[in-house]
């Protein structure tokens, strides 16, 4: 379906932000998360007889090479990965010849979502060292865009990471200087 | 790296002072993984100076390593316990690998870490362990045994799986289901919508009216080429994938997303109004957001075509079109609103009420709650 409903609406942990209402934030952070997570199907990674948990930490560890190579962001890597796994929930039977192009493709897709000045296709291209044509990419990308059904806003640990980081600053902060805002 | 100083001065023994000096080492190259406590930009600028060695390095194809994997050992049981989780192996695992990729006897126990529990520290393990798998010496290099691994039973796969699986046509029906809405769902299909007359067109995409044989309704479709070297445009990413979790009565709402090769088309309800100009609404082209190449060219309609339960009411239509004008010097305003004929059939009093007075108070007016379904 398009659209997901949090099992249930927890109240909210998080203290009182002055840039936001904290309810607010908190449901929509925790909507962000689970609206994907109803497609990522962990058990897929247990089966022992299954390589493609091994497959996929190669793949992810190749990626996390690639974004540092051509500076990308962690948001991108992490992004990236929630795609490839989605992905992988929906196609499980995926030939494993596929993978990198799988690999390189959610990592385009999430490069052209998160970063100011995304690679080009042809920087994706070549590091495939031409296991992956340009071609390849944009076709991939129309079948995990699909696959994914568009909701590539997934939130990512660093997200999280973002909002923790702003309260312990608040806690720091509160008392000692009024003006300070996020 | 201030406080190993500190520490050689109190302790004074050598060997606690490098002990000290690795352990920090490691913490900042932890946090430096998290992206947390100095800026990324910090890792980034020392690494560029051997950027191009790195990028010959970590051109590859993985398709050869994954070859190698596949391939099973005599007993894969042997190195992949069925319980513990292996997304990562520990350097301890790595460094106690035989030539060929075996675990040794005996030490089993260390090859693996637990993905979930320690992030940042994984991320150290995992960077470390990339040379050694992208070089393969994790992996053996026989390949007979893959048929027989496929053929191994398998857990029964979730019922999706299952389809996909034994289906031989599976990879040709993936490739050929371009639907955003996943599944054998009817959306997401060019043949699903008629294209009609064009609306407007602006540098990013065309729009036109269109009729929806699944809602059997009007709607805008929003055609996006897709001639540029960089498949979908960055820009129509963020929109749909934005688009998609909002659902409100002031943002346009996006139905359906039909992608092929050629062309990405959003499907959008039909803006009824029309789009602003001088003669419907004087003065608009000179407010400040005013971009009519954006707008797109709508014209306006008769709302009771859109939503015929208006007509099931006495003056319905007549009373939604004078509260809708585009023009704020034409729009009904709440008072007028009042004394609008729409609202003949109710009783007098009710104008007469001070304003601090619920029109509940005067007999005879009910709430009834109304299915939202009235106007969708």
């Amino acid at each position: 379906g398009d659209s997901w409903t949090p099992s249930e609406i927890r109240a909210t942990p998080l203290p009182l932000l002055r840039w936001a209402d904290s309810k607010d934030v908190w449901q929509m952070m925790v909507y962000r998360e689970e609206a994907t997570k109803h497609n990522r199907i962990c058990r897929l990674f247990e089966d022992p007889t299954n390589f493609l948990p091994r497959m996929r930490a190669i793949l992810i560890d190749w990626i996390m090479e690639v974004c540092e190579a051509y500076h990308l962001t962690r948001t991108t890597f992490y992004l990236a990965v929630d795609y490839i796994d989605r992905y992988l929930t929906v196609n499980p039977a995926v030939p494993k010849n596929q993978l990198q192009l799988i690999g390189i493709t959610a990592l385009f897709i999430a490069a052209k979502f998160e970063e100011i000045y995304p690679p080009k296709l042809s920087e994706f291209s070549y590091v495939c060292d031409g296991a992956c044509s340009c071609e390849d990419i944009v076709q991939c990308e129309i079948s995990i865009l699909s696959a994914l059904e568009w909701d590539l806003n997934f939130m990512t640990p660093t997200g999280w990471l973002n909002l923790y980081m702003q309260i312990h600053c608040l806690n720091e902060n509160t008392g000692k200087d009024p003006n300070f805002n996020f | 790296m201030y406080c190993t100083v500190d520490k050689s001065h109190t302790s004074g023994a050598p060997a606690t002072q490098a002990r000290n000096a690795k352990d920090d080492m490691v913490d900042d190259e932890e946090w430096k993984n998290l992206g947390v406590g100095l800026p990324s930009g910090v890792t980034m600028r020392e690494k560029k100076s051997g950027a191009l060695s790195r990028m010959q390095k970590l051109k590859k194809r993985l398709s050869h390593s994954f070859g190698r994997l596949t391939v099973s050992k005599e007993d894969p049981e042997d190195h992949v316990s069925g319980k513990l989780p292996y997304n990562g192996y520990s350097d301890e695992f790595l460094d106690r690998l035989e030539p060929n990729g075996n675990i040794p006897e005996g030490k089993a126990d260390l090859k693996y870490t637990d993905w979930n529990t320690v992030r940042g520290h994984n991320n150290r393990v995992v960077k470390r362990q990339l040379s050694v798998s992208s070089d393969s010496k994790l992996l053996d290099d026989d390949i007979r045994e893959e048929a027989r691994v496929i053929l191994r039973p398998r857990k029964p796969p979730r019922p999706k799986s299952e389809v996909l699986l034994n289906n031989p046509g599976s990879e040709h029906r993936r490739t050929k289901r371009f639907s955003a809405f996943g599944g054998d769902s009817p959306f997401g299909k060019s043949e699903a919508y008629i294209k009609l007359e064009q609306l407007g067109e602006g540098s990013y995409a065309t729009v036109y009216k269109g009729y929806s044989n699944l809602k059997n309704q009007v709607v805008a479709l929003k055609e996006i080429r897709l001639q540029e070297e960089e498949g979908a445009p960055f820009t129509a990413i963020r929109e749909a994938s934005l688009l998609k979790e909002l659902k409100h009565a002031n943002i346009v709402t996006l139905h359906d997303i039909v992608h092929t090769r050629e062309t990405l088309t959003f499907v959008f309800e039909y803006v009824v109004l029309g789009t602003p100009g001088e003669e419907d609404w004087p003065g608009v082209t000179t407010l400040p957001g005013y971009k009519p190449h954006k707008l797109g060219q709508y014209r306006p309609r008769k709302l009771g075509l859109y939503w015929p339960r208006l007509h099931d009411v006495v003056q319905g239509e007549a009373m939604a079109t004078a509260l809708l004008q585009l023009d704020p010097a034409h729009r009904l305003g709440a008072d007028d609103a009042m004394c609008h004929p729409y609202f003949n059939g109710l009783p007098k009093k009710l104008l007469e009420l001070p304003d601090d007075v619920s029109i509940f108070s005067v007999e005879g007016v009910h709430l009834y709650p109304e299915h939202y379904t009235a106007i969708k």
